[in-house]
């Protein structure tokens, strides 16, 4: 039974349909996977994941999304789970949003739509070793 | 002070010179008119005096006058009596009467003697001398002679009839035994001879009577003295009998007429003379008649409008004549003197006045013009000419005005002064700031295009994020899908002859129905319920005694199944079963992924067409015809991507013909009131969009649920620059420019905000 967890956030539902469908291809059940459409989404799942004792381990989010963008929500997580480690995956992102969410977010990397299911899980291999 | 309104108006100095010219004239009339009612009594006083002293005179004059005849009859009666006359020499009692004659201004020197005859000297046509000798007869007995100048008879003039005891002269002094005076009235050739006669009986020394002397005067010759006396050239003397006959005056008229031969003499009240008639009705009515007048009588009388004084004195002599001596003096010749006085004093009073006049005038003027000059100064001032100064004056409050004036005139021309230069000097800087500004409109012109165009390009730099995400998004989706299609098909294919040789055909059955459950599953449930529905799965198959339940339902989720598994549970109980569920899962992602596939490459070719539309650039400056809704739809496609999440899009659209416009420039006004709107709420709530016709006019209501514009920006937000974004944000320039693409179609744009609806309404012209 997997206690850790990787958490997707975009508003996009078919790329979250994506994304799961490559993270299980790849990594089986080794993880859980957590879709979030939305901060608020993201935050709920943090909280029930942590009840449940489930670590999370990554966190992929987009940037240009409805409300909070994408790296004021991984500024916001990094400041209460510093470990976890934070991917953005976007299609669009403003330099000034990057620099800022490297310096305050420690942003492992970031990987541009459309990407490809080696660069994802190969960032995500390299964030976790 | 209000007062004055209701009184005619007048210049100073009337007031003073009309006030200086009453003042004189009451004063000069009234001592004029005192002094002409003195003088008047006080002539009237000595014009009576005076009338009366002429009267004495005249008096005296007749007293003399009448002497003559009496005495000349004493002596000659003395001269007989005493023998040095005698009568019987005639040629020498005749000349010796022609003597006397000759002395004498008389009308007759002669005697009637005691036998009848007698002789005597006449001057009966008041001139020529002429000598009459008569004997005692009835008939014929007179002869006239003429005579030389030494009395000597030359040559016989007529002969006539007189006897002596017929006359009255004669008889009358002879039955009163001494001397009378007489008047006699006969009508002889020469004229009327009508005379006062002083007659004498002569007696010898024994006292016999020898004759009768008379030395006559005739009435016209009394007139003739009177006239000599010269009293007034317009009045007029005269002489009457108590009975009011008259004796003489100093008139034209004749105390007497001749009427049918017969002489008739006149009374005061029938002569031919205004003057003394007036006098007689005047007696009559004071005194009754003139023989009741005894004294002294002083009146007045008018006559032609003229006054006159009159003075009536009676007269009487030793031989008994009583007769009354009148003067009438008209009062203007008293009064030229006063009159002359009267000139003289009206003269000087007219000098005064008009020497009061000039003064007045002077002295007015001298105490007005300092005041004037102030008026016309203060005048001149409130015309705006403010150089004024008022010459000092020699009055000390008027001097004190005056300077006041001046210092008053002097301080308002240096304010005005300082005035002018400062307002000089505001002009300048107006003119100044002017040019400065008419160049800095000037530069806003010219960058006011480049400014709309950059506010259209950072619209579509807001956009870019999202564009470059609309594309990225389903392009990520796609290559990601069909990675994962090939992937499930390339698993499924190893797989599926298992599915044959391992399954019974009642698992297979089982197997297919889920796989057709999946693929049939039209569900399109968010991460969150999706979340719910794995709990109540993970449920079920714990229930069901399924090991691994978390991530069974997790695939299951993945799949399109959410509820309703109790057919598959026998399935999914099977002793390693996660191959059967992997093959299923594969299966149905072969299908999901597709869908996503078709999903993305609609959304990716929906926004390429929108940002086609969008950069679609029109730089013809004439109106297109176009569909406004197409417009407004090819904005929600462009922000579509943050629409879908928490955004209800209403739209409400009237069928309506396209219009006239600028198409794209229209479309940067959706652009600015859609994501104002959705900035507004956030992302989270309703957006609704109306489109509607009313009369010529085509509305686009924008309606948002967010919190709302307070009040107190509301009247601001359309100005330029003015935003309540963070720096960086936004220009401030969206609502700004989307007034002048409106204005530019003639449209408008309204307001109406509270919390929770918010509605931009642009009403366009539909031609």
């Amino acid at each position: 039974m997997a206690n850790t967890a990787i958490l997707c956030v975009d508003d996009e539902p078919v790329i979250l349909d994506s994304l799961k469908e490559q993270l299980r291809r790849r990594f089986g059940n080794r993880y859980l996977y957590e879709m979030a459409e939305c901060a608020d989404d993201a935050w709920e799942i943090i909280e029930e994941l942590n009840e449940e004792d489930v670590e999370i381990l990554v966190i992929v989010s987009d940037w240009l999304m409805p409300g909070i963008k994408g790296d004021e929500f991984l500024i916001r997580v990094h400041q209460k789970y510093p470990k976890i480690v934070k991917v953005m995956l976007t299609g669009q992102a403003d330099a000034d949003a990057i620099e800022r969410a490297t310096k305050e977010a420690n942003l492992y990397s970031c990987i541009y739509k459309p990407w490809s299911e080696d660069e994802l899980a190969d960032t995500i291999m390299a964030g976790l070793q | 002070m209000f007062i004055s309104r209701s009184f005619p108006k007048f210049p100073l100095q009337w007031a003073i010179v009309v006030s200086f010219l009453l003042q004189i004239f009451f004063i000069v009339g009234l001592v004029g008119y005192l002094s002409f009612q003195s003088g008047r009594t006080a002539v009237k006083h000595l014009a009576l005096d005076l009338i009366q002293g002429t009267n004495s005179v005249i008096t005296e004059h007749l007293n003399s006058y009448l002497s003559i005849p009496q005495h000349l009859g004493q002596m000659n009666a003395d001269a007989i009596r005493r023998g040095v006359l005698d009568i019987r020499d005639r040629p020498t009692v005749l000349k010796y009467f022609w003597d006397q004659m000759q002395l004498y201004n008389l009308t007759y020197v002669g005697m009637g003697l005691a036998d009848g005859g007698g002789m005597g000297v006449a001057r009966f046509d008041g001139t020529n001398i002429i000598v009459e000798d008569w004997v005692p007869g009835r008939k014929n007995n007179i002869k006239h002679y003429a005579a030389d100048d030494q009395g000597n008879l030359t040559e016989l003039i007529e002969i006539w009839t007189f006897i002596n005891e017929e006359e009255t002269w004669y008889t009358n002094p002879i039955k009163a035994g001494k001397p009378i005076w007489s008047i006699v009235t006969m009508n002889i050739v020469t004229g009327p001879y009508v005379v006062a006669s002083s007659s004498r009986p002569i007696y010898d020394t024994q006292g016999t009577l020898l004759g009768m002397f008379a030395a006559d005067i005739h009435l016209l010759k009394l007139g003739d003295f009177l006239k000599n006396l010269d009293i007034s050239q317009s009045g007029s003397t005269f002489i009457l009998e108590q009975d009011g006959t008259i004796i003489g005056n100093s008139g034209k008229a004749s105390p007497f007429i001749l009427n049918n031969k017969e002489i008739k003499r006149l009374k005061a009240s029938e002569i031919d003379d205004p003057l003394i008639q007036q006098v007689s009705r005047t007696v009559q009515k004071q005194l009754g008649s003139f023989a009741d007048l005894d004294s002294n009588q002083n009146f007045q009388i008018f006559v032609a409008g003229k006054q006159y004084f009159v003075n009536i004195q009676p007269w009487e002599n030793e031989l008994g004549l009583q007769w009354l001596v009148g003067t009438v003096v008209p009062e203007n010749e008293f009064l030229t003197e006063i009159n002359a006085n009267a000139r003289r004093t009206v003269l000087l009073c007219a000098i005064a006045l008009a020497i009061a006049i000039i003064t007045g005038i002077f002295t007015a003027r001298w105490i007005a013009n300092p005041i004037l000059q102030i008026n016309q100064a203060s005048t001149d001032m409130a015309e705006g000419n403010l150089n004024q100064a008022v010459a000092p004056s020699t009055i000390l409050e008027l001097d004190s005005l005056t300077a006041s004036f001046n210092k008053m005139a002097e301080r308002l021309q240096k304010s005005f002064v300082a005035i002018a230069e400062s307002r000089d000097k505001l002009e300048e800087r107006v003119a100044e700031r002017t040019t400065e500004l008419e160049t800095t409109l000037q530069e806003l012109h010219a960058t006011q295009a480049k400014i709309i165009q950059s506010e259209k390009m950072s619209s579509l730099g807001q956009l870019i994020a999202g564009v470059a995400h609309e594309i990225n998004t389903p392009l990520g989706a796609i290559r990601a899908s069909a990675h994962n299609t090939a992937k499930a098909l390339q698993e499924s294919l190893g797989q599926l002859p298992d599915l044959v040789e391992r399954l019974s055909p009642e698992q297979q059955q089982q197997f297919f129905t889920l796989v057709e459950k999946s693929v049939s599953s039209q569900a399109k449930l968010t991460a969150k319920e999706q979340r719910t529905a794995k709990r109540s799965l993970i449920k079920t198959l714990k229930a069901a005694n399924i090991d691994n339940a978390r991530y069974i339902a997790d695939t299951l989720v993945d799949m399109g199944i959410y509820s309703n598994i109790e057919p598959q549970l026998p399935l999914l109980q099977t002793p390693g079963q996660d191959w059967i569920l992997q093959l299923a899962y594969n299966l149905t992602r072969l299908q999901r992924n597709s869908r996503t596939i078709l999903i993305a490459i609609e959304r990716a070719g929906k926004v390429v067409f929108a940002l086609k539309t969008y950069a679609h650039q029109s730089h013809s400056q004439e109106k297109e015809s176009a569909r406004i809704t197409d417009g407004i739809e090819t904005v929600l496609e462009l922000y579509y991507n943050q629409l879908k999440k928490g955004v209800t899009v209403t739209r409400s659209y009237q069928e309506i013909p396209p219009i006239p416009c600028y198409a794209d420039e229209l479309m940067q006004v959706w652009t600015n009131l859609i994501h104002n709107a959705l900035q507004a709420m956030s992302y989270q709530g309703s957006l609704g969009i109306d489109v509607f016709r009313e009369g010529d006019r085509l509305a686009v209501a924008i309606t948002d649920s967010g919190c709302g514009i307070p009040e107190d920006i509301q009247a601001r937000i359309f100005e330029p620059f003015f935003t309540t974004k963070a720096a960086g944000e936004g220009t401030g320039l969206g609502l700004d420019i989307v007034q002048k693409i409106i204005a530019k179609h003639g449209g408008q744009i309204d307001l109406s905000s509270q919390p929770g609806q918010t509605t931009f309404t642009v009403w366009l012209p539909m031609s």
